[in-house]
C-alpha cells in the first residue's frame, strides 16, 4: 500500500522532502492526485510500511499535513 | 580584473562585477535546469523549486533571523509597495529617518500615509537622545534607511529599535545587506525590504521582504500559485499568499551562488578610510560621510563628494569622459537626505566600492580627483 502526503504549500513539500531524505524515509515528490485536490502542485508518496515515521517527521518539524491511502 | 584598473565606482547603484560562480550558475540553469516552482512533480521543478526554498532558507539566515518569513520581489522599491500597502489599513502617521530613499518616501506619499523626519546628528544618523524624549503614541511604525546611498551613513538599528519599544521597525537594507552584519531576531526587526543587485552581488530584477509576523500583512496582489488551485481566493499560507505568478527563479539562482560564494575583500575597510581622508585632504573637494566614520559600524563603503571648482554633473562628466571613472552625480533618489546633508538641490558625486577595488584603484581614483579639481 501506497500512501499520498498533501501539504499546504510547495515550501512545505521541499521541506519534508529534504528531512525524508535526511532519515532516509523512501517516499517521492509526485503531481497532487485529482481526487484530493485539483491543486497542480507537489505532493508526496510513501510506502505503507514508513506511515508512522513519516507521520512522526512531520509532527516533528511541525507541518501540516493530510494523508490518503493512494 | 587583477591587472587592470577597475573603474567602476557605481555600485551603490548596481553591483559589478559579480562573483564568477553566479554567471556559470545562471549559465548552468538556463542551459540544463530550467523549470518552473512547485507547479509539477518533474526533476526541473523540483530542482527550481528546492534551490528557491534553499535560497529563501538561505536569505533568512544571512538577515539572522530564524523564526522569520521571507517573500520575493522585483526589488526593494517593489517589496516596499507590497509591504507597505499590505500594512496600509493600520499606519496612519510613521516616523522616517533623515537618509530615505524615494524607494520608501514616493510609497509613503502615493498611499496617503503621514510622516515626520526624525532629527539627526549632522550626519543623517537618528539622534537617539531625541527620539527618546519623542511621544510616539502617534505614529504606527519607523522606518529607517539601514546604511544612506548618499553618504553611507549606518543607522543604529538595534538602538533605535530599543529606544522606540513597541513601536514597529521597518528597515531599509538595500544597501547594506552583504556588506553590514544584519540581525533581524536580535535587533527586533519587524519588517526589512532587499534587493539582490547592489552588496549583495547578485542580479537585477530580484528583492524581497522580511516579516517577523507576516500574519499583520494583507495581500494585494493575487494570481496562481499552483496551491489550492480550485479556489479563486488566494491562498492563506506563506509563502503562497505572497507569490503570485511566477517568481524570478534565474535571479534566485544568482542570489543563491551569490550568497554561497562571496569573494574576498580585494581592499580593507581602512583603504576606504584612508580613501575618504585622502578626499578631504584636496582643499576644493567636501566628503559627506557618517560622524564616525572610521568606524566599520557605522559607515559602509560609499560617501559623495562636491567639489567648488566643478558643478556635480560637470565633475562625473569629467570622470567619465578623461578617466573612464563610472561615477553617479546627482540626487540619488533621496532628495531627503541631500536635504539632511545641505548638498540639495545640486546633490553630489558618489563613490561606492565594492569588495573587487584594490588600494591601486583607490589610489589611482584620488589621484584623479586631485587632478580634475585643480581647474
Amino acid at each position: 500500500m501506497k500512501y499520498i502526503a498533501i501539504f499546504l504549500s510547495s515550501r512545505d513539500v521541499i521541506k519534508c522532502d529534504k528531512h525524508c531524505r535526511a532519515e532516509q524515509i523512501r517516499c517521492r515528490i509526485v503531481p497532487v492526485p485529482e481526487k484530493y485536490s485539483s491543486s497542480c502542485g507537489m505532493s508526496i508518496e510513501f510506502e505503507g510500511e514508513e506511515h508512522q515515521r513519516f507521520v512522526e517527521l512531520t509532527k516533528k518539524i511541525d507541518l501540516e499535513v493530510l494523508i490518503y491511502e493512494k | 580584473m587583477s591587472n587592470k584598473l577597475n573603474k567602476y565606482f557605481d555600485n551603490a547603484a548596481t553591483s559589478f562585477p559579480k562573483p564568477r560562480e553566479v554567471v556559470e550558475g545562471m549559465s548552468d540553469y538556463v542551459t540544463t535546469i530550467g523549470g518552473s516552482y512547485g507547479r509539477a512533480a518533474y526533476d526541473k521543478t523540483l530542482q527550481t523549486t528546492m534551490m528557491v526554498e534553499q535560497c529563501r532558507d538561505l536569505m533568512l539566515e544571512l538577515m539572522g533571523s530564524e523564526d522569520g518569513y521571507l517573500c520575493w520581489a522585483a526589488n526593494s522599491t517593489d517589496a516596499v509597495n507590497i509591504l507597505l500597502s499590505g500594512l496600509r489599513s493600520q499606519l496612519t502617521k510613521v516616523l522616517v529617518s533623515p537618509m530615505e530613499h524615494n524607494a520608501v518616501m514616493r510609497v509613503l506619499v502615493g498611499l496617503g500615509i503621514y510622516y515626520d523626519i526624525a532629527h539627526h546628528c549632522g550626519d543623517g544618523v537618528v539622534d537617539l537622545e531625541w527620539l527618546a524624549q519623542q511621544d510616539l503614541s502617534g505614529y504606527s511604525m519607523m522606518l529607517v534607511n539601514h546604511q544612506s546611498n548618499v553618504n553611507g551613513a549606518i543607522q543604529p538599528v538595534a538602538r533605535i529599535k530599543e529606544t522606540i519599544g513597541d513601536l514597529p521597525i521597518f528597515v531599509d537594507c538595500s544597501q547594506s545587506l552583504g556588506e553590514r552584519e544584519f540581525c533581524a531576531d536580535e535587533w527586533r526587526v519587524d519588517y526589512a525590504v532587499f534587493t539582490a543587485h547592489k552588496g549583495l552581488l547578485g542580479v537585477t530584477g530580484l528583492g524581497g521582504f522580511y516579516a517577523r509576523d507576516i500574519s499583520k500583512v494583507e495581500v494585494t496582489r493575487f494570481g496562481g500559485t499552483g496551491s489550492r488551485s480550485e479556489s479563486e481566493l488566494m491562498p492563506e499560507i506563506y509563502p503562497d499568499k505572497f507569490q503570485a505568478g511566477t517568481p524570478n527563479t534565474v535571479g534566485i539562482v544568482a542570489l543563491y551562488h551569490a550568497i554561497e560564494n562571496p569573494p574576498t575583500p580585494m581592499h580593507s575597510f581602512e583603504d576606504f578610510v584612508w580613501m575618504v581622508d585622502r578626499m578631504r585632504s584636496i582643499e576644493s573637494l567636501t566628503v559627506y560621510t557618517a560622524n564616525d566614520y572610521m568606524d566599520s559600524d557605522k559607515q559602509g563603503e560609499v560617501c559623495s563628494i562636491v567639489c567648488s571648482t566643478n558643478g556635480v554633473s560637470a565633475l562625473a562628466d569629467r570622470l567619465w569622459s578623461e578617466f573612464e571613472v563610472a561615477t553617479r552625480a546627482g540626487l540619488h533618489c533621496a532628495p531627503i537626505a541631500h536635504k539632511t546633508l545641505g548638498s540639495y538641490p545640486a546633490g553630489s558625486v558618489r563613490i561606492s566600492l565594492s569588495k573587487y577595488h584594490t588600494r591601486a584603484d583607490i589610489e589611482w581614483l584620488c589621484g584623479v580627483i586631485e587632478q580634475i579639481c585643480k581647474r
